[in-house]
C-alpha cells in the first residue's frame, strides 16, 4: 500500500503551543492548531538558544520570532541520526528543523509539544527570513478564512473556495471553528504580528537598530543577558521612545540577531 | 427522451443523451483501500460541450466516437456543471454516426490549462518560434512550434499553417489542449483563431504554490526548503550532437561526435503547502553549486553524484524554475535553474503580504 508522506506545515511556535490533541484516547490522536491545521510534521527555523543532553538524549530550544520550539533527539530512536544531528549544533546557530510532533501531557493535564527531528540544517539569514514571511502569510490567510467562515452558519469548503481560499485553508477554517469555539485569535495575532512588522520598520531605522545591538552586546554584565529596563533608559537618553525600543527588540529577535534568554533579558547572537 | 447539452444546466438525475466523445483520460487514485480507476474528459453535441467523470467506461470507445449515454446524472463541481457516469449508466457506441460539435472555449490563464478542457482561449506572448516544413498528401505545409507564456505559466504550442511571430502578444481562441510526453501543449488548427492584442506580459518569475499545481504546465518557479535528496543520482555519458545518453562511449547515430558526462539527480522541495519531486541535470545544478563545466567534465567519473548533490542542496532554501511534467499520474518538476533565496525574493514576499493584508 502506498503511504503518502505527511505534509510539513510552516507554523510559528505560538500556534503550536496553543494546539489541542483531539481523540487523544484513540489509536489515531490528531494535533489540531488553533488555525485549524491537523499537523503531524512541521518545518521551522530559528536560533538555537539552549542545548542540553547526555548520552541518551539531546534537547535543544529553537527561538522563532514569537516563542520557542523544543527539539528532542534520542540515540535509541527510530532514526539513529536524530541525536547526532542535534549534537552537531551550537547555541546561536541559525537552523531549519523538519520533524514530527511529539506530545507530552503534564500533571496539570495540559499538552506540551516537542519535535523529533528528521532533518536539521544550518541556514543563512535570508532563508530564516523567508520562512518567517511564509509562516506569517500562511497564518494570516488561515485566520482570514476563519473570519470569512464565521460570517455564515452555512459556510462550507465550497463557499470558502469561491471566496478565494484554497481547499486546505477552507478545511482548516471549518476545523478551527468546530474545535476552537472560544479561542482568542486576536491574542494569537498580537503575538505573531511583530514577526512581520519588524521587517518594515527596522530597515528604516538602521542607526537606532545598530545602537541597540551594540548596547545589548556590551551590557551583558552578569552573563545573564542585558536587562530590558537598562535598554529602555539608554535608548531614552538617545531620544528613542519605549514603543520604538519594543518594536526594534522584536525586529532583532525575529532576525535572529538577539534572543530573549529569560523574561526581559536579551543576549546578542554572534553570527560572524 | 434525449437531452441536449445546452439543456443540462442544473443537477439532474436519469439523463439520456447522444454526444461525441471529445477527450478521454484515465486516472488511478491510490488510497488506503487500494487503487481506484476513473475516467474523465469532455463530451459535446451541436449545442455545446461539458466535462464528465465516469467510474466505468467501455474500453472500445475512442475519442471522436459518437455514443448514447443512458441514465447518467449531472452535478455541480467547482462551480460548473459536470456529467457523471456510474455503474447504473449505459454507454452505447453509435457506429457510422458523425456529429458536429459546437466548440466553446473559455478564456483561461495558462496555469489553469488542463486536459479536462479540450479547447481553450489564451492570451500570451509567443517565444522560441521554430518553423518546420512537412508534406501532407503531396503538398508542402508549414508547422510553427513555439511557446506561449503569460504571467502565470508557459506551454508549448504548435500551429499548423497559421504563422507565429516571435514576441507577438496574441489572443488564441479554440486552441486544442493536448499532452505529449507528460507536458501540456496547445495545438492551433483550422478552427482556431489568432489575433494580435495590445497588452504587456510582465517578464518576472511565475511563482506557484505546490498545492495550486493542477496540470503539467511550464516556466514556473517554486521556492522552499529541500527536504530530501534521492539516492539514485547518476553520471551519464551523452552525445554532443543529439544529447542522448550513449552506451559504450559512442553514439550509434553520431559515432564521430564527441561525448561528454552529464549528471542526473533528484530531490524533494517543500514550500509549506506541499512537496514536489524535482529532477536536475548538469545544466541546472552545476551553476548553482559553483562547479565549472570544465572541472565537472574532468572529474565527473571519479565523483560521487549523490554526495555532491546532497552537500549542496539538502536543507537549503532555494528557488527552482522549470517545467512541470506528468509521470505515472504524478506531477514532477524538470528543473532548468536553481538559485539560493535572496533578499530580493524576501522583498517580493513582503510586498505580496502588504498588498494582500493591508
Amino acid at each position: 500500500m502506498m503511504h503518502k508522506r505527511d505534509q510539513d506545515y510552516w507554523i510559528f511556535s505560538a500556534e503550536l503551543r496553543d494546539s489541542k490533541v483531539i481523540n487523544d484516547s484513540s489509536d489515531k490522536p490528531m494535533i489540531l492548531t488553533p488555525l485549524g491545521i491537523a499537523v503531524k510534521r512541521i518545518l521551522c527555523t530559528g536560533n538555537v538558544t539552549s542545548k542540553q543532553g547526555d548520552d541518551r538524549m539531546t534537547r535543544i530550544t529553537i527561538a522563532d520570532p514569537v516563542g520557542n520550539f523544543y527539539v528532542v533527539g534520542f540515540s535509541n530512536g527510530f532514526n539513529p541520526e536524530e541525536k547526532s544531528m542535534l549534537d552537531g549544533l551550537n547555541v546561536d546557530d541559525r537552523v531549519m528543523v523538519i520533524g514530527k510532533i511529539s506530545t507530552y501531557r503534564n500533571s496539570g493535564g495540559n499538552y506540551l509539544f516537542s519535535i523529533r527531528p528528521e532533518l536539521v540544517s544550518k541556514i543563512d539569514e535570508e532563508a530564516s527570513r523567508f520562512w518567517i514571511l511564509k509562516a506569517y502569510y500562511f497564518a494570516k490567510r488561515r485566520y482570514f478564512a476563519i473570519r470569512e467562515a464565521q460570517k455564515s452558519e452555512d459556510s462550507s469548503i465550497e463557499t470558502l473556495k469561491e471566496s478565494g481560499y484554497t481547499a486546505v485553508e477552507a478545511e482548516s477554517a471549518l476545523n478551527a471553528i468546530k474545535n476552537f469555539r472560544d479561542y482568542d485569535y486576536q491574542k494569537l495575532f498580537e503575538v505573531i504580528e511583530p514577526a512581520m512588522s519588524s521587517f518594515g520598520s527596522s530597515g528604516q531605522l538602521p542607526e537606532i537598530r545598530s545602537f541597540m545591538l551594540d548596547y545589548i552586546k556590551n551590557n551583558d554584565l552578569d552573563g545573564k543577558g542585558c536587562r530590558y529596563e537598562d535598554i529602555v533608559v539608554a535608548a531614552k537618553n538617545q531620544g528613542i521612545d519605549q514603543s520604538t525600543v519594543d518594536e526594534i527588540l522584536n525586529s532583532l529577535g525575529s532576525m535572529g540577531e538577539i534572543f530573549e534568554v529569560s523574561l526581559k533579558r536579551y543576549k546578542f547572537v554572534d553570527t560572524s | 427522451m434525449l437531452s441536449k447539452i445546452i439543456e443540462v444546466d442544473t443537477a439532474k438525475q436519469n439523463i439520456d443523451m447522444k454526444v461525441k466523445l471529445l477527450s478521454l483520460n484515465k486516472r488511478t487514485v491510490k488510497n488506503e483501500r487500494g487503487e481506484t480507476v476513473y475516467y474523465y474528459g469532455m463530451i459535446g453535441d451541436e449545442t455545446g460541450t461539458l466535462p464528465f467523470t465516469a467510474w466505468v467506461f467501455p474500453p472500445a470507445i475512442r475519442v471522436g466516437d459518437v455514443v448514447e449515454i443512458r441514465s447518467c446524472y449531472s452535478s455541480i463541481y467547482n462551480g460548473k456543471i459536470r456529467i457523471y457516469i456510474d455503474g447504473r449508466s449505459e454507454v452505447i457506441l453509435k457506429p457510422d454516426v458523425d456529429m458536429e460539435v459546437k466548440r466553446t472555449s473559455d478564456l483561461v490563464k495558462i496555469r489553469d490549462i488542463s486536459l479536462s478542457m479540450p479547447y481553450v482561449s489564451v492570451i500570451g506572448k509567443i517565444t522560441g518560434v521554430h518553423k518546420r516544413e512537412y508534406e501532407n498528401e503531396g503538398i508542402s505545409k508549414n508547422v510553427y512550434q513555439a511557446y506561449i507564456e503569460d504571467e502565470t505559466a508557459r506551454v508549448r504550442i504548435s500551429s499548423f499553417g497559421k504563422a507565429l511571430q516571435e514576441n507577438d502578444v496574441v489572443r488564441i481562441d479554440n486552441a486544442r489542449v493536448t499532452q505529449f510526453n507528460g507536458y501540456i501543449s496547445l495545438s492551433i488548427g483550422d478552427n482556431s483563431k489568432i489575433e494580435a492584442v495590445n497588452t504587456t506580459i510582465p517578464d518576472k518569475p511565475r511563482h506557484i504554490f505546490i498545492s495550486e499545481i493542477r496540470s503539467p504546465v511550464g516556466g514556473i518557479t517554486i521556492a522552499g526548503f529541500v527536504v530530501s535528496v534521492g539516492q539514485g543520482s547518476r553520471i551519464f555519458t551523452k552525445c554532443s550532437v543529439c544529447k542522448r545518453i550513449v552506451e559504450n562511449g559512442k553514439c550509434n547515430d553520431h559515432p564521430k561526435a564527441p561525448v561528454y558526462p552529464d549528471l542526473f539527480g533528484y530531490f524533494s522541495i517543500s514550500d509549506g503547502t506541499g512537496t514536489i519531486t524535482c529532477y536536475i541535470n548538469g545544466d541546472s545544478f552545476l551553476p548553482y553549486a559553483g562547479i565549472p563545466q570544465e572541472q565537472f567534465r574532468r572529474d565527473a567519473y571519479s565523483t560521487n553524484p549523490n554526495a555532491i548533490i546532497k552537500k549542496n542542496l539538502i536543507g537549503k532554501c532555494i528557488s527552482v524554475t522549470g517545467d512541470l511534467r506528468m509521470q505515472d499520474d504524478k506531477i514532477t518538476l524538470n528543473v532548468q535553474s536553481i538559485r539560493a533565496i535572496s533578499a530580493e525574493d524576501n522583498r517580493e514576499i513582503t510586498n505580496i503580504i502588504e498588498e494582500e493584508f493591508q
